[in-house]
């Protein structure tokens, strides 16, 4: 399984280039699934949650920050689940 | 964008020195033994509120202090901890440390690390002393992990710390649970901030009133990965606060963002949280615990968070611990210059605030003054007697004038109050650095005056308190052997005195030691070894430059440019300060200073020809002049008595050394004026005749030409000629001493 390690600090600044690092991934994985790996990221913000969410893909080994910040975002619940692809 | 936010900034500042004088005027309450619910309730919202403006703009060192002493404060709140004076000390010390960080956040000076360290500690040691069982909170230390307030975890809230806050029966008992949704637009991440900081900022107000906040995200409206636009807002939020709180606080969160978010507040049906949502359970208990997280990792907020963190270098931050407590901005900014905060420092402010009714006042005169040109107007028109009603309406039009003028006086005004309370945190650092005890006690802080005075008063007030409780207050050995209380008094007070704004600064110190006075000056060459000096003279002598008494220079004061520097600062603002000490009993400076820096009242006088103005406020009584009641002294001056009490005769034009033959070439038609010097000395003035009495607009003459002895400043009367307004006290003075039988030649320099 293809894996994205995510950067430290996931604030406004970083949202784009977490948007194509993610979309690259993706697209490299060819199909299969990636999975962002949060275990050293120590900031995150409202606009890189955005990209986190709307990407669909797992997080492994989330860091204690990014427990904290789903939280407090009130989608906890996407910690384990992926957000639902879209019905499109 | 980043000029709006500066605006922003600046309001946030100026609410947090609002919030820091509140805070300052609860904990004196305290302090005092007044720990009424209402004075506790009060410190506890000023210093949450600075922290949640705070948190909005990312100031990570200010929330992160803010977020110990709240928990601390909340201690008191509920009871569990009560406000000994060891406590409220403690928590002077964090308000100190507070408004530090806010003047850092400000771009100030650095604050250093150890003093917050200390302090913090300080904090926690109370909240551990109170919380009992809940020492675990001790973990604050290490900020990042800090659980504040144990309420959001249900079970523990049913404890204690529920049934304890003091906002109960403000709550109506069948209250709704508050329901907030929010949408922050993509301009609100543009500007830098992030929903987060709201989020943090609910969580905040929801523990603040002992409850946790349920948040729930709604993400129907996120695209797929590939449509998604990073900067743009996608998700909103609906927030479960619990039923204590009030919208107000909810507002508050919001304030900064009102433009680029929508915002629904409602009261939900039903107490307690909302059963509707779902993932309430799980969700809270992370919500809260994640409030601090700013604090460890600065927040998103690029432009705003990326300043107030500096992380200056360990000599520039030495060099900030070791400057005075109140240096100037400018003094700051070459160090400062090197972090990205110096770009953020606002510009000094220049607003006021004002009651809402002075600009009302002011509002309806401007609207008579309206009407009474409208009735000049007509006036001119007219060809009959005119003349006389010229003369009415001018003359109604005068008084108009008039007041208006005291209505914008009154805008201007502002009571003493911030200057004052300023001077409290001062006297606690002296009293530190000099291990002395010491209270300071305020009286008339009410006491309006111009806003110009009201800042220029501080550093001269500064230097005065540090120099009494450094020299003015002895040891506590000292005091006790001396038969006193060991704790020192100061009494700084403030008044209205003949259109005059009086400070005193009194302390019950040792009083000015004379013969040592004396004996420093004449080691220091200000007066010659032979000199015989009055008393009042010896007293005045510390004001002289280069002076100092201290036999070592301590940290504080004694750097022997203190109070010479005040006297200049305070004659700068047409004051004067006056000396009384009472040997073994304690020392009380006089500051007088005029009201305003514009306007007065002067009696319009005639000497050696030319018209001059005496301030009316120092005009006591006009007479003529009886010869027979002058008298001449051996020295050849003159006295003249009058109903008994004999005063110093000056004639006026001979005194400004504009000719006239003293005393002897005195003329029938002469008058004199009985002036009084504020601390109630007088003398007769002889002038050539009153002319009239005006308002005049003062000029400076230190500005625009130099000092002039006797002479204060300079007008321009209603016929364009420049008249010199007379320095009344001065010749007083002056006067005073002459009449002395000793040589004059030791005095002329201590008497301006």
């Amino acid at each position: 399984m293809a894996s994205v390690t995510l950067p430290e600090r996931l604030d406004t600044s970083a949202a784009f280039a977490l948007k194509s690092e993610i979309e690259q991934a993706v697209k490299n994985a060819g199909g299969e699934q990636v999975s962002l790996d949060a275990s050293g990221v120590t900031y995150l913000g409202g606009l890189c949650l955005q990209v986190l969410l709307a990407s669909r893909c797992p997080l492994v080994a989330p860091s204690e920050p990014v427990v904290e910040a789903y939280g407090l975002f009130g989608v906890s619940a996407y910690l384990t689940e992926p957000l639902a692809p879209l019905k499109e | 964008m980043s000029g709006d936010m500066d605006d922003i900034l600046l309001v946030f500042f100026q609410e947090c020195e609002e919030q820091l004088q509140e805070l300052e005027r609860g904990l004196s309450a305290l302090s005092d033994g007044e720990s009424g619910k209402e004075t506790i309730n009060a410190v506890f919202r000023a210093v949450h509120s600075v922290k949640g403006g705070a948190a909005s703009f990312g100031l990570e060192n200010l929330v992160r202090f803010a977020h110990v002493f709240e928990s601390s404060l909340d201690g008191l709140r509920s009871g569990r901890v009560a406000p000994t004076p060891e406590i409220v000390k403690t928590f002077l010390k964090a308000m100190d440390v507070l408004s530090d960080l806010v003047a850092e956040a400000q771009g100030g000076a650095t604050v250093d690390t150890a003093r917050i360290d200390e302090s913090r500690a300080e904090l926690q040691a109370i909240i551990g002393e109170g919380s009992g069982t809940a020492g675990q909170k001790e973990e604050e230390t290490v900020p990042a992990d800090f659980t504040p307030v144990p309420v959001d975890f249900e079970p523990v809230m049913a404890d204690f710390d529920f049934g304890d806050f003091g906002f109960e029966e403000e709550t109506p008992a069948e209250a709704a649970s508050l329901v907030v949704t929010f949408s922050p637009h993509t301009a609100m991440y543009d500007r830098g901030d992030d929903a987060r900081n709201l989020l943090i900022g609910l969580a905040d107000v929801a523990v603040a009133h002992g409850g946790a906040s349920t948040v729930t995200c709604e993400t129907a409206a996120l695209p797929a990965l590939d449509a998604l636009e990073t900067e743009k807002s996608y998700l909103s939020w609906r927030v479960v606060l619990p039923a204590a709180v009030p919208e107000e606080s909810v507002h508050t969160v919001f304030d900064w963002v009102s433009d680029v978010c929508d915002v629904t507040i409602t009261r939900d049906g039903g107490p307690g949280p909302s059963g509707g949502e779902q993932p309430a359970e799980e969700q809270a208990a992370p919500a809260e615990p994640e409030q601090p997280a700013p604090v460890a990792e600065a927040p998103a907020p690029a432009p705003v968070a990326a300043s107030p963190a500096p992380a200056p270098s360990t000599v520039a931050e030495k060099i900030m611990a070791e400057m005075p407590p109140a240096p100037t901005p400018a003094a700051t900014a070459p160090i400062a210059a090197g972090n990205a905060a110096a770009t953020r420092r606002p510009v000094e402010q220049a607003t006021i605030r004002v009651d809402l009714h002075r600009v009302d006042d002011l509002m309806d005169l401007v609207g008579e003054l309206v009407i009474a040109q409208a009735a000049l107007e007509s006036i001119g028109q007219r060809e009959d007697d005119a003349q006389q009603e010229m003369i009415k309406r001018i003359a109604s039009m005068k008084a108009l004038t008039r007041d208006i003028q005291d209505a914008v006086m009154a805008v201007r005004a502002q009571p003493v109050r911030s200057v004052f309370q300023r001077m409290q945190r001062v006297v606690r650092e002296a009293c530190s650095m000099t291990s002395k005890d010491v209270v300071l006690t305020l009286e008339g802080e009410d006491t309006e005056v111009d806003r110009t005075l009201v800042e220029k008063l501080s550093d001269p007030l500064t230097h005065m308190l540090r120099n009494a409780v450094d020299h003015g207050i002895e040891s506590a050995e000292a005091r006790i052997a001396a038969g006193k209380s060991p704790t020192g008094q100061i009494l700084l007070s403030a008044g209205h005195r003949s259109g005059r704004i009086l400070i005193t600064i009194k302390d019950d110190g040792g009083g000015i030691n004379r013969e040592r006075v004396l004996a420093t000056a004449v080691k220091r060459g200000i007066i010659a070894p032979d000199a015989v000096l009055t008393d009042d003279e010896i007293n005045n002598l510390i004001f002289a430059p280069g002076f100092s008494t201290a036999a070592t220079v301590s940290d504080l004061s004694g750097r022997g440019v203190g109070m010479d520097v005040v006297k200049q600062a305070i004659l700068g603002l047409g004051g004067r300060v006056t000396i009384s000490s009472v040997e073994g009993q304690g020392t009380t400076f006089c500051l007088s200073l005029p009201l305003t820096l514009a306007v007065l009242d002067g009696m319009l006088i005639v000497a050696a020809g030319s018209t001059m103005v005496v301030p009316v406020s120092s005009v006591v009584e006009t007479m003529m002049v009886n010869h027979k009641d002058i008298y001449m002294l051996p020295d050849g001056a003159n006295v003249v008595s009058i109903r008994g009490a004999c005063m110093p005769l000056i004639p006026l034009a001979s005194e400004l050394g504009l000719g006239g033959g003293g005393t002897a070439s005195l003329s029938e038609e002469d008058v004199i004026l009985v002036v009084e010097n504020e601390s109630g000395a007088r003398a007769a003035l002889i002038v050539e005749d009153i002319r009239d009495q005006a308002q005049v607009v003062i000029k400076s003459i230190e500005k625009n030409y130099r000092q002039m002895a006797g002479v204060s400043a300079a007008t321009i009367l209603g016929d364009g000629s420049v008249s010199l307004i007379l320095d009344v006290p001065a010749l007083v003075a002056n006067a005073l001493g002459r009449i002395d039988t000793r040589p004059s030649d030791v005095r002329t320099g201590l008497a301006a």
